[in-house]
């Protein structure tokens, strides 16, 4: 069956719709009645109108104080907005993928709506399990005001690290591309440096389309669209068995016989053995749709934007997201050299999450009944998506943004600006799963999550020509930031009835009255404050457009820093030569444009959390391995000093980036061919790390400052504009990244540390996988060795033949080599737009080279014999196993899977594939409305186009999609969706 | 106009400068500071059953109680998985998550360590908090000892000889060698002695060293679970026997025997032994010491017991248990058929495989159907446990007509005939290995009993060589290996 859902709440939006552009229009009519809107009413106020510049920025529309202490310079790179703005895009990050040099997005499901990552210049920090993906995101700033990212904290109850507890919910989908009129992507010390500290990974800069001078005009833009469902190689419990059975006839004991799988000996069973059809009912075709409409106008004293948004995504296993967004922003000028900007945005997001079996038994924490898998059935897995209707999963989250700016002119070169902001978000979750489904026993949930941040930045600026040549600025601030973030968290198991969706714990004493047994739920807080005060200078000097030299200087306190290493100076110092305005470039075509650049400056990084400051701590962790969240003995609460969490050094200093940057951009032929080249190297240095101790001690590490990593590369745009006349015109950009990174220190002076599965040696890169190398297959014993043992086992026939690296006849960690990584090392994008008359037509291709996956779903396929009924989340299977394994399966060898040495263990070069790939990320058409007729009705442009996503890729990787993989670089199969192909039609529209 | 503005402006810079001074000093609400603990009684109370907390976590983490002291000795037969099986095997050095868990000594150490704590530290919280009494303080110092003893002998039960650490760390993580473990068992042995005169017989407030009700509660609530007098004797009889000293252990197991009417301990029949009130309810008068779990503190868990390995359909969804003990074994255990144990420990004995059902503490707040929340306490000493302890140490110093009598009270509490005293003493002592094995089975006792005995290598593929070279022991974690130079690996596992 295919699914061809209408989009839901379709009627709304229609009304909503026509109500926008009816207004709209209203509004329009009545401005044109008028003869002129730019003319105010009041002598006094068009006296001071005439005197007031009127900016190319006013008539585009703006928040005004972007122009203020924001400006750019350094390493920056734009992507092409115009085009990304056709796309169906919900988050940030998928815009910025293959169109922004220096940024690798990662996307490890595209579930509609779920949260993403984006890494500069490299994951600043080490990424060992996915909480830690978290404090690696840049920092997004929104009209000079930086917004507030999720906080990892809430992983502390969980035993699973699939999702963190709440909705998941990407915060960059709050923001609607058609809202925003530029995004840059700052990278060296010369850019971030102003954004202080939050700033060290980076920073997305968006500006959004602001109130702008000028007419009313009213702009609609919409589209519509269907992503299609992959294709699949379903299979039943005949492929499963026929599949295993080789293994059994080569190794299986009577006793491996028999527990040969009860549900796959059973050929008769329609239930595994029927039709494999799954598919028809868990991915689907999926709607897609958004319509915006914006208004604005108005003149230098006053000018407005009001925007409104929806758009709506399905994604295959009855997954969607819809946003809803609003904003509202005015510029005023209310008395003499006063400038007033008020910017309000709010918006939500609904998600409808997926229905895997192992996010829910993570979200539950309570492993179900593995003994049998899902049927291959369409008919029974709709019976269970009919059953989980009667559960609730709704998520939502809703944000608000306030930003305030005020900027005042004493004179033509000294101003004041004041700027204050408000990200205030909420996380809200509210989950029951029926009985039905569950083993028989109801589970609910509820999280509810808040956060917010509030900033003031005040700066004083001096800006003015000494001389004619020489131009100086100097700026003094300040600025304060407060962060919180907290969240409750209540669960109960087995509830009374299916129909009581809420827990009401019983009183103590008596179990029988409230929904739950009190013993049977529980209740989490958890909170925590942050704040940061910074004093700043920074100095400025330009000599004749050639020479620029600026110093930046800036006093950072944070509240997560021990007190005697509180505050810590950040120096950044830029200079740049431009050297086509020195007379003898002037007047050069061929070279029209040629400026060096170079930065070099430190920054501060902030801390997440705020119990590295005093020393060692105590905690509450009397829990074990499934069972973490314990906190009583005998009914009496404990505290122990924090075994688990890890002894804090007392004096934790503040972590820093030294980063120095190189940069040459050229403009040949009168600028139709640009090119710009940036080499980099960032360092993070002292980073808090914990390493483990002599565990005598009983604690799990040590926290200390002193690990350093660098990250280095070299970026390169290149963009032309190869043919150009009347009828056809043909543009090019190509954009590469190459990044690579090394561990330059440990704390304490170690050399190499073991955390979790992964090694890390000073001088070696710390992305790389450690792994067993593989060298065949040990047919018989004889072939064995002599002593050859796998961590004191004695090999068999058999077992896989891992090579002996140190030659100790043992193979164990020491045998592992650091290989392959999930960061690639060239990425980019290459992106053409060809104009034909009104016609215009864009494609992206996006590549990534030198990248390399571990097949964790098909070492889990080969690995049945320690997954088969384990009580173990490791185990679960989930509808999509009954699908061919995507991978080489003919290359795996056939070892003895019941084997003590787990010859299908995870981290071994056997699983490891090239990931590179080539895809053909957007294609679009557009058709330009041209002529009178426009003008008559009123309209001022009008475009329709079409965009096809996803649509080819080129890849050596056998494993499905190529960038569908975790954070970590394993890719786990069905968990991880590839992004769909899709199909959108849409338009643009002003009038 | 203008003056307005520059005084508002400068008005508001000012507010900005002057705030950031308080702003930065916010406290974590998260985590106490080092300053901010061992100040009041809450701390003391806290800080000093983090120790219990730590013990129970300890053992119950990936099951390592049973993993240590009943999975090894290979009566109980795995289904499916391969750690459980290896550990069957004794191939512990294999290659599995679990089982680097319980070669793993940290959490062990972090028990010793929070010991080492509370014991520097509670003597200074009654001179800081005058509402916590220097006699609670001592009676809390006392049992934070008695946990520090245990642990340690446990320890050297799994390790051997283990490093010997007794002062809390000042963080510099000073590595220490393994020390020979009759010094850290007689270091234990001393502790028990020092903790054992502060510690009261029960705690119900009949004791000098206890008066009134500890921490609010009665009896009802401590009964079995805290460290008592009987627990530090039955503690002391156990290192002396483990060290083969049979005198000291039933100079130990005498003073329990003596002060009957003091610490109320009795036998259980076998019903109340089973049952969901019962011993593995616990706070009963046949536990001598048990580590908690309950239901009405929500203390309890789907990981951590027995019950997560050895239940199945129809009490939890799972079509085949991790464990069992067969049918033949079942009946080779218990070879009378008068044995009022074999109804009750086992259930479903006409299936392939029974179920062993003598822990099985499923509340019925999580019955019908199932919810995997476990609440068994571990029952660590029991009173028949004692009674056959000091049945083997008499016949082991001569008493061979005491041995019997003893041995012949507890097979007649379960059924029995009694064993005649025509029986040689190798017989005899034959015959209370086996009334050991039968009472105690699933109760993480068969492993040492197999070392104490001599039975290894009868019951077990390792050899008397094996057992000579430290194969009894578990190898060290590579973890702790790698961070400590000075731990060299037990020659078995090399």
């Amino acid at each position: 069956m295919t699914y061809f859902y209408p989009p839901l709440r379709k009627k709304q939006v229609i009304l909503l719709a026509l109500l926008l552009m009816g207004t709209g229009a209203a509004a329009q009519k009545k401005v044109f009645n008028r003869a002129d809107s730019s003319k105010p009413a009041a002598g006094d106020a068009t006296d001071r109108l005439k005197k007031l510049p009127v900016s190319s920025l006013d008539t585009a529309g703006y928040i005004r104080n972007t122009d203020m202490m924001l400006r750019n310079r350094g390493a920056v790179s734009s992507p092409d907005l115009d085009q990304a703005r056709k796309l169906p895009y919900m988050g940030i990050n998928a815009v910025l993928s293959g169109r922004a040099t220096g940024v690798d997005v990662r996307i490890p499901s595209a579930e509609p709506g779920k949260r993403n990552a984006l890494f500069i210049r490299g994951a600043s920090g080490l990424l060992l399990k996915n909480g830690d993906v978290f404090a690696a995101q840049p920092l997004y700033v929104i009209d000079g005001m930086p917004l507030q990212y999720d906080h990892a904290f809430a992983y502390d109850i969980q035993r699973f690290d699939f999702n963190r507890i709440g909705t998941e919910i990407d915060p960059l989908a709050y923001i609607d591309v058609n809202d925003i009129r530029s995004i840059e992507v700052l990278k060296d010390a010369a850019a971030t440096a102003k954004y202080g500290p939050s700033a060290s990974a980076g920073v997305i800069q968006i500006s959004t389309r602001g109130p702008r001078t000028g007419e009313l005009r009213v702009e609609v833009n919409g589209y519509a669209g269907m992503s299609l469902k992959p294709s699949m190689k379903v299979v039943n419990g005949r492929w499963e068995r026929d599949f295993r059975l080789p293994f059994y006839d080569r190794y299986a004991t009577a006793e491996q016989y028999r527990s040969f799988p009860a549900y796959l000996a059973d050929s008769t069973n329609a239930q595994y053995y029927g039709n494999a059809d799954w598919d028809e009912a868990y991915y689907r075709n999926g709607w897609m749709t958004g319509l915006h409409a914006g208004v604005s106008g108005g003149n230098r004293l006053a000018s407005f934007r009001f925007g409104v948004g929806q758009a709506t995504q399905q994604g295959q296993d009855n997954t969607l997201a819809r946003r809803y967004n609003v904003n509202f922003g005015i510029n005023i000028t209310p008395a003499k050299r006063l400038d007033w900007s008020t910017y309000i945005s709010a918006s939500m997001l609904n998600r409808k999450r997926n229905q895997s079996l192992r996010d829910r038994m993570g979200d539950q924490d309570y492993i179900l009944n593995l003994d049998r898998p899902p049927s291959p059935n369409k008919s029974l897995l709709e019976a269970y998506y009919g059953y989980l209707d009667d559960g609730i999963d709704n998520n939502r989250n809703t944000n608000v943004r306030v930003l305030n700016n005020l900027s005042y002119q004493f004179a033509p070169w000294l101003k004041f600006n004041s700027r204050f902001s408000i990200d205030y978000g909420q996380n809200f979750r509210d989950l029951f799963m029926p009985s039905t489904v569950n083993d028989g026993n109801n589970f609910a949930s509820n999280f509810d999550g808040l956060q917010n941040r509030m900033t003031l930045d005040n700066s004083l600026e001096f800006s003015r020509y000494l001389g004619k040549r020489h131009h100086l600025t100097v700026t003094a601030g300040q600025y304060n930031q407060w962060d919180r973030w907290s969240y409750m968290y209540g669960k109960g198991y087995r509830g009374k009835s299916d129909y009581i969706k809420i827990y009401q714990p019983s009183s103590p004493g008596n179990p029988d009255n409230g929904s739950h047994n009190l013993r049977l739920t529980a209740n989490f807080k958890d909170r925590i404050r942050a704040a940061l005060a910074s004093f700043y200078g920074n100095i400025e000097y330009d000599y004749a457009g050639k020479y620029n030299v600026m110093l930046y200087l800036r006093q950072d306190g944070s509240s997560n820093v021990t007190e005697e290493n509180r505050w810590k100076l950040f120096p950044t110092a830029a200079v740049s030569w431009n050297v086509s305005n020195e007379p003898f470039l002037q007047d050069s075509k061929a070279l029209s444009t040629l400026r060096l650049r170079g930065s070099a400056g430190r920054m501060g990084k902030v801390f997440s959390l705020d119990y590295y400051k005093d020393g060692p701590i105590y905690n509450v962790e009397i829990g074990w391995e499934g069972t973490p969240n314990l906190a009583t003995y005998n009914a009496f609460p404990v505290l122990n000093a924090a075994y688990e969490l890890g002894y804090v050094a007392p004096g934790i200093g503040w972590a820093y980036t030294d980063q120095i940057n190189g940069g040459i951009d050229f403009g040949f032929a009168n600028d139709r061919i640009k090119a710009a080249v940036d080499v980099y190297a960032r360092t993070d240095r002292d980073l808090l790390l914990k390493t483990p101790v002599a565990q005598e001690y009983g604690y799990s590490g040590v926290w200390q400052n002193g690990m350093d990593i660098r990250n280095s590369g070299v970026e390169l745009t290149l963009e032309a504009s190869i043919i150009q006349n009347k009828t056809f015109a043909w543009s090019s950009a190509i954009n590469a990244s190459m990044n690579q990174n090394k561990l330059l220190a440990l704390p304490g002076g170690q050399t190499a540390v073991v955390l979790g599965n992964r090694r890390l040696e000073i001088g070696f890169p710390t992305d790389r996988f450690w792994l067993l190398q593989n060298e065949g297959m040990y047919a018989s014993n004889a072939d064995v060795p002599a002593g050859m043992t796998y961590q004191g086992i004695a090999m068999k026939g058999g077992d896989p033949i891992w090579i002996d690296r140190n030659g100790d006849n043992v193979i164990d960690d020491n045998d592992r080599i650091m290989e392959g990584s999930h960061n690639p090392k060239v990425q980019g994008g290459w992106a053409n737009t060809l104009k034909y008359r009104d016609f215009e037509l864009n494609f992206l291709l996006s590549y990534a080279f030198g990248r390399k996956l571990i097949n964790e779903n098909l070492a889990a396929r080969f690995d049945f014999a320690n997954r088969e009924g384990a009580d173990d989340i490791g185990a679960v299977k989930e509808v999509f196993y009954w699908a061919e394994p995507e991978g080489d399966m003919d290359r795996i060898p056939q070892y003895n899977p019941w084997s003590a040495v787990r010859p299908y263990q995870v981290n071994q070069t056997l699983f490891l594939e090239d990931g590179s790939y080539v895809r053909l990320r957007s294609l679009t058409l557009t058709y330009n409305f041209r002529g009178a007729w426009l003008a008559k009705r009123g309209l001022q442009t009008l475009r329709v186009y079409g965009t096809g996503n996803n649509l080819l890729t080129w890849t050596r990787y056998r494993g499905g999609d190529p960038e569908a993989f975790s954070y970590l670089g394993y890719d786990q199969g069905g968990y991880n969706w590839a992004q769909p192909k899709s199909f959108t039609l849409g338009f643009n529209l002003q009038f | 106009m203008r003056k307005i503005w520059i005084g508002g402006l400068s008005l508001l810079l000012a507010a900005g400068w002057s705030s950031c001074k308080d702003m930065l000093d916010i406290e974590s609400t998260r985590a106490v500071t080092r300053e901010n603990m061992w100040a009041t009684k809450n701390d003391a109370w806290a800080g000093s059953f983090a120790c219990y907390g730590l013990l129970r976590a300890a053992l119950c983490n990936e099951n390592a109680y049973w993993a240590h002291g009943e999975l090894r000795a290979g009566q109980f037969t795995v289904t499916q998985r391969g750690d459980l099986q290896a550990v069957r095997d004794n191939r512990l050095t294999a290659n599995y998550a679990t089982m680097d868990t319980w070669r793993d000594w940290r959490k062990f150490y972090a028990t010793i360590a929070q010991c080492n704590i509370a014991i520097a530290k509670l003597p200074e919280v009654p001179a800081l908090d005058e509402r916590y009494s220097k006699t609670e303080m001592e009676l809390d110092l006392a049992q934070v000892r008695y946990i520090r003893a245990f642990t340690y002998f446990y320890m050297v039960r799994i390790w051997g000889d283990v490093p010997l650490i007794t002062e809390p760390g000042s963080g510099d993580f000073t590595t220490v060698a393994r020390t020979d473990q009759n010094e850290v068992l007689n270091f234990a042995f001393n502790e028990v002695n020092s903790a054992i005169y502060k510690l009261p017989w029960q705690f119900d407030g009949t004791n000098p060293e206890q008066p009134g009700n500890y921490r609010g509660q009665g009896i009802g609530h401590w009964r079995g679970i805290l460290a008592t007098k009987g627990a530090g004797f039955t503690l002391q009889a156990h290192i002396r026997a483990w060290q083969k000293d049979y005198q000291g252990a039933l100079d130990a197991i005498q003073i329990v025997r003596g002060n009957g009417t003091k610490t109320g301990y009795a036998r259980v029949s076998v019903n109340d032994l089973t049952s969901n009130g019962g011993t593995f309810r616990g706070r009963r008068n046949e536990n001598i010491f048990q580590l908690d779990m309950n239901f009405d503190h929500a203390e309890i868990s789907t990981t951590g017991q027995l019950e997560n390995w050895t239940l199945r359909y129809p009490d939890v969804s799972k079509k085949e248990a991790d464990i069992f003990v067969s049918k033949d074994s079942i009946l080779n255990i218990f070879h009378l058929a008068s044995d009022t144990r074999i109804g009750t420990f086992f259930t479903d004995m006409g299936a392939m495989q029974p179920m062993f059902y003598k822990i099985k503490m499923l509340n019925n707040a999580v019955k019908n159907p199932t919810l995997r929340f476990f609440n068994s306490a571990i029952s660590v000493f029991r009173y028949e446990e004692l009674l056959l302890l000091q049945a083997e140490c008499m016949l082991r110093t001569g008493d061979f007509n005491g041995a019997l009598s003893l041995l012949n009270d507890q097979r007649a509490n379960r059924n029995l005939t009694p064993v005649l005293n025509t029986v040689s003493a190798d017989e005899l002592m034959e015959e209370i290995f086996q009334e050991r094995r039968r009472e105690l089975i699933g109760e993480g006792w068969l492993w040492y009993d197999l070392v104490t005995f001599g039975k290894v290598p009868d019951y077990t593929g390792l050899s008397q060589t094996d057992v000579d070279n430290g194969a009894i022991y578990w190898p060290i974690s590579r973890a702790a290996l790698g961070l400590n130079p000075k731990l060299v690996q037990t020659h078995y596992w090399k």
